[in-house]
């Protein structure tokens, strides 16, 4: 053996070094052929929960517009700037808001992170909505997808509660009025218990309240508590909640697609770079393992050449809409500071206080009757979203927006109807004031339960069952029912935006609110 | 439904992560420079530095010149819950070689920081605004979400009233402060409203009126900015123009007593800062608090009386208030009244009308204090030209008919007093202190012989009706039967009145 020949070896050691930590890392060097690149997914913690192969359809950005992967994304982003924001942030009476401001002044990068931290926020309960609408149009929720769906909305209800929650941290007037509108809608049910007289033995709208806030009044419980929710548990329940919703889609068939989509896919891949096929064609044994599971699993009745690996083409798409998200974050903060009011004052009760904005459609019906719009309205629209590949169980066009012509001529006429009658909902009280106006005497149980919200709704659900009458059919009915109640979120959003000042009441414009 | 080729979608996808990833990286560049040198106290920072360069012609110049580092720069006095970043701009502010720079960079004037040392006071703590901002616009905060402006420096003075009594900075800084005190003494505030629980019930307590915010008071008729400060400012100058309907009347100040009036209430704060800070001048008027200071009855009578009954030797007509105020010093009353009588009114008012109780638990005068206000009340010269007239001894009240009485109170009382005696231009006589203080001698009295220099005549002249004795005992009957607060007929019901008198 030569005498330097220790000192050749540690050399080259050396100079493979970053190879040799790479591929300990990854546990596998570059990945040349399709097998590898399954196996790099495969192989991988993080990635394995997607397929190894996909089908193309699954890349075009006009049929997922990239929705699912932007609410992960900004998931992913609140996580990163929300650890960064408790570093400075003390939930305490005393301390919060004034943490806040300093993270505003003078914590290094502090404004931008709040900024991002707060339109991340936003952004998600946007993505969120939008996916839940593609998946509903695109018909994704139908069988094997249907558990996915009601996990879905299981997520949409966690991503709310986080924003709510993380709302109360700053301890400012916008937070103190909003959280005590929300601790009342909470202690609601005291309306029905009322007017049945068993509040004294059931007081279940008190039970909430005092659950939500841990004492009569929004204070230092309430801050602790909103907290730990929106620090710890809710994000816990969130991730582990999209995990099982992204491994969901694995094991439910992947990404829909339409039955008739057809595709150049493996053989245009070799044209531009042409891919090693693997050397034998029988399955590897993780698809043999897979045989073993259920039999609509995702690889057993695919056709190999339709789909093409995920690595790199899923992933690339991923990572755009994650830089796509990211950029519209940034560019959002950039430009617009998240809002931060004056410190939290008992003594001066915002007017009009709002809730945050993707409240504003329940704060309108709340107006009329917090139980019904607040509790009643709201659990019976997610039941029914939850319920609906259970109840339209119709063999569909799954993969077609809007079923095509049929369903979109039904979405354009149930927006229509929708749209009228959420207006005129929030017109004829304005105008002509409600049943109290009308009939003084009337009894408060009926002015609760015929209200505005309570009729607009019983509109949505006739017009739905109108529309199964004519067509027949329950997934058309589901489509008149979806964008009823898609539109009426939306108007009822902008009113209680746009158009509500103080005392609820309704102006043109906030230039037009009488000045306290 | 055909889908492009792969690498059609992928090439696609990698142009579009290459444009959007630069994109991102690009608004974390701005927003990284915009921060680095964006910032206005950097500018500030190195303007300073110029003017210490320009400044550094002696060894202790050069030094200071050595020492400047471009950094953010705070107070912080945790005793006063003060961070103040004001000191990152303001660079100059303890150095007196910057009187004649221009601001930020200015000495700060007077000798205010010589006492108040700004490590250990900070500057929001008499400035307000907010201390923690880093841009002026912030820390001002006038149209910004922050509940305590900057003070408009003619009224920072009112911050003075923190640790100090206004007395005491009277000539040594604090004029404005000190002269808004005598206002509020001379001008009779304390008549409605209370300070440390002595005054009167027809305002609000004023002692934390300095710590109210913007969305407390109605701004909707304020013309200048929608700030306390400036609403106490137009309030004062015209109280209906602010709030409509107000009861307050016009104080007549003029420009400067408004401001100093501003001061004076805006240093109505009841903060608890630390001891150390209080001077003893304050802290031995907070000690005072539950023992006040011997006052005299003139004093007590200026301070709580006057604002309503002025001299108190004449009655005269309220416009604003559409009422007699009686001439309570007045020759008649103080002849005709008993002492029990004049403290039972002083210390509990009468209930229901503009006249609020005095004594403890209500407008926080003791009993000594109520003894002083009645020596002083009895202490008015008397008129030496119009004589004070004894009862005829052989009246007997035990006959009176209130009947009849009504009848002679609906045809002469009834238009000043009000129907049942409910009050009117005049006192209420179904009050229900008057009706247990007041004896049937003293109604007589004034029935019979009016009230000098007051409102009330004499009903047995001859000019006036012309009342006979027996008349004037039957309308004495008939006001005693007033007895309960309400409408007459209960009034009578209560009474027990076997008549069935229905007035």
């Amino acid at each position: 053996m030569p005498k330097n020949a220790g000192f050749a070896l540690i050399w080259n050691n050396l100079l493979t070094l970053p190879r040799a930590v790479r591929e300990s890392f990854a546990r596998r060097s570059s990945p040349t052929s399709d097998r590898a690149r399954s196996q790099s997914i495969f192989a991988n913690i993080f990635l394995h929960i997607h397929s190894t192969r996909v089908h193309p359809q699954a890349l075009r950005l006009t049929y997922t517009w990239g929705l699912g992967v932007a609410s992960a994304a900004l998931f992913l982003i609140l996580t990163v700037t929300g650890v960064l924001l408790m570093v400075y942030y003390k939930p305490s009476l005393d301390l919060a808001y004034q943490s806040i401001k300093d993270i505003h002044y003078v914590v290094p990068t502090g404004r931008f992170i709040r900024n991002i931290h707060r339109w991340a926020a936003h952004l998600m309960v946007i993505a969120v909505i939008l996916h839940m609408a593609r998946v509903f149009y695109t018909a994704s929720y139908k069988k094997p997808r249907e558990f996915n769906w009601v996990l879905g909305l299981g997520l949409f209800v966690l991503t709310l509660g986080l924003s709510f929650t993380g709302y109360l941290l700053p301890w400012d007037q916008l937070a103190y009025w909003a959280i005590t509108i929300g601790a009342n809608i909470a202690a609601s049910p005291r309306e029905i218990t009322d007017v049945m007289g068993i509040t004294r033995f059931f007081d279940l709208g008190g039970f909430q309240k005092d659950l939500l806030l841990g004492a009569s009044a929004v204070g230092q419980e309430a801050l602790i508590r909103f907290y730990v929710l929106h620090v710890i548990l809710l994000p816990l329940l969130l991730f582990v909640g999209v995990s099982v919703h992204v491994w969901r889609i694995r094991k439910d068939g992947g990404l829909s697609r339409a039955d008739s989509s057809t595709t150049s896919a493996g053989k245009g891949v070799g044209a531009a770079q042409p891919l090693p096929q693997p050397p034998q064609a029988s399955p590897s044994k993780t698809y043999g393992l897979m045989c073993v599971v259920k039999g609509r699993t995702p690889a057993t009745n695919q056709n190999m050449d339709e789909t093409v690996p995920s690595w790199p083409y899923l992933l690339r798409a991923e990572l755009l809409v994650l830089m796509v998200t990211m950029f519209v974050s940034l560019v959002l903060s950039y430009f617009f500071d998240a809002p931060l009011k004056e410190m939290a004052n008992p003594m001066v009760p915002e007017n009009p206080a709002k809730a945050p904005w993707y409240f504003l459609g329940l704060q309108e019906m709340v107006s009329y009757s917090a139980v019904i719009g607040g509790i009643v309205i709201p659990g019976i629209a997610w039941l029914g979203l939850a319920l609906i590949p259970y109840l339209d169980r119709e063999k569909s066009r799954v993969g077609i927006w809007f079923e095509g012509a049929t369903g979109r001529a039904v979405v354009w006429r149930s927006a229509f109807f929708a749209a009228i009658a959420a207006v005129a909902m929030v017109a004829i009280p304005v105008k002509f004031g409600w049943l109290r106006n009308w009939y003084p005497q009337i009894s408060q149980i009926i002015i609760i339960l015929i209200n505005p919200g309570t009729i607009l709704t019983a509109a949505y659900a006739l017009w739905s069952l109108y529309v199964l009458r004519r067509s027949g059919s329950t997934r058309l009915s589901a489509i008149a029912l979806f964008t009823c109640f898609l539109v009426g979120f939306v108007i009822l959003t902008t009113v209680g935006t746009y158009f509500r000042g103080p005392n609820w009441g309704f102006y043109w414009s906030p230039s037009d609110w009488p000045v306290h | 439904m055909t889908i492009p080729p792969i690498n059609q979608i992928d090439h696609r996808i990698k142009i579009w992560l290459l444009i959007v990833s630069l994109g991102a990286l690009a608004a974390l560049a701005a927003a990284a420079l915009r921060e680095e040198f964006g910032s206005e106290w950097r500018h500030y920072q190195r303007q300073y530095t110029d003017i210490l360069a320009a400044k550094a012609t002696d060894e202790q110049g050069r030094s200071l010149l050595k020492a400047h580092e471009i950094k953010l720069r705070q107070i912080v006095v945790p005793e006063l819950g003060v961070t103040d970043r004001c000191v990152s701009c303001h660079l100059g502010i303890d150095d007196p070689r910057m009187a004649a720079v221009s601001n930020p960079f200015k000495v700060h004037p007077g000798e205010y920081l010589r006492v108040h040392p700004v490590e250990r006071f900070g500057c929001t703590i008499c400035h307000r605004g907010q201390g923690a901002a880093v841009v002026f616009a912030e820390a001002k905060a006038e149209d910004y979400h922050w509940d305590y402006p900057l003070l408009p420096i003619e009224l920072t003075q009112s911050s003075c009233g923190l640790c100090h009594t206004p007395p005491e900075v009277d000539g040594a800084g604090g004029d404005r402060l000190a002269s808004g005190a005598r206002l509020f003494e001379i001008k009779g505030c304390y008549s409605c409203h209370k300070l440390a629980g002595r005054g009167g019930s027809m305002g609000l307590a004023l002692d934390r009126e300095g710590l109210k915010v913007k969305g407390q008071m109605p701004m909707a008729n304020v013309a200048g900015p929608h700030t306390v400060p400036e609403w106490l400012m137009e309030h004062f100058a015209d109280p209906q123009k602010i709030v409509a309907g107000s009861q307050m009347r016009n104080p007549g100040l003029s420009y400067d007593e408004t401001r100093a009036l501003t001061t004076y209430v805006l240093s109505l704060q009841e903060r608890d800062l630390p001891r150390s800070y209080i001077s003893p001048a304050l802290n031995a008027l907070l000690a005072e608090r539950n023992n006040p200071s011997e006052l005299s009855g003139e004093q007590l009578y200026n301070r709580f009386c006057s604002n309503c009954h002025d001299r108190g030797t004449y009655g005269r007509f309220d416009k604003a208030y559409n009422k007699f105020m009686p001439a309570i010093r007045g020759a008649s009353l103080v002849a005709y009244a008993d002492s029990i009588f004049l403290a039972a009114n002083i210390r509990s008012g009468r209930p229901g009308t503009m006249m609020p109780g005095w004594g403890i638990g209500a407008g926080g005068l003791s009993e000594a204090e109520i003894g002083r206000i009645i020596s002083y009340l009895k202490s008015a010269p008397l008129p030496t030209d119009v004589p004070i007239r004894e009862m005829p001894a052989s009246l007997d009240f035990s006959h009176g008919n209130p009947l009849q009485g009504g009848h002679t109170f609906a045809r002469l009382c009834v238009g000043c007093h009000g129907p049942g005696g409910i009050g009117n231009y005049a006192p209420a006589l179904s009050n229900k202190i008057f009706q247990t203080t007041a004896d049937s001698a003293f109604i007589y009295r004034t029935i019979a012989y009016g009230r000098i220099d007051a409102a009330m005549p004499a009903f047995r002249n001859p000019g006036r009706g012309g009342l006979s004795d027996a008349q004037i005992v039957d309308l004495v009957a008939y006001v005693r039967s007033l007895g309960a607060r309400g409408t007459p007929r209960t009034a009578v019901a209560s009474t027990g009145n076997p008549t069935g008198h229905k007035p």
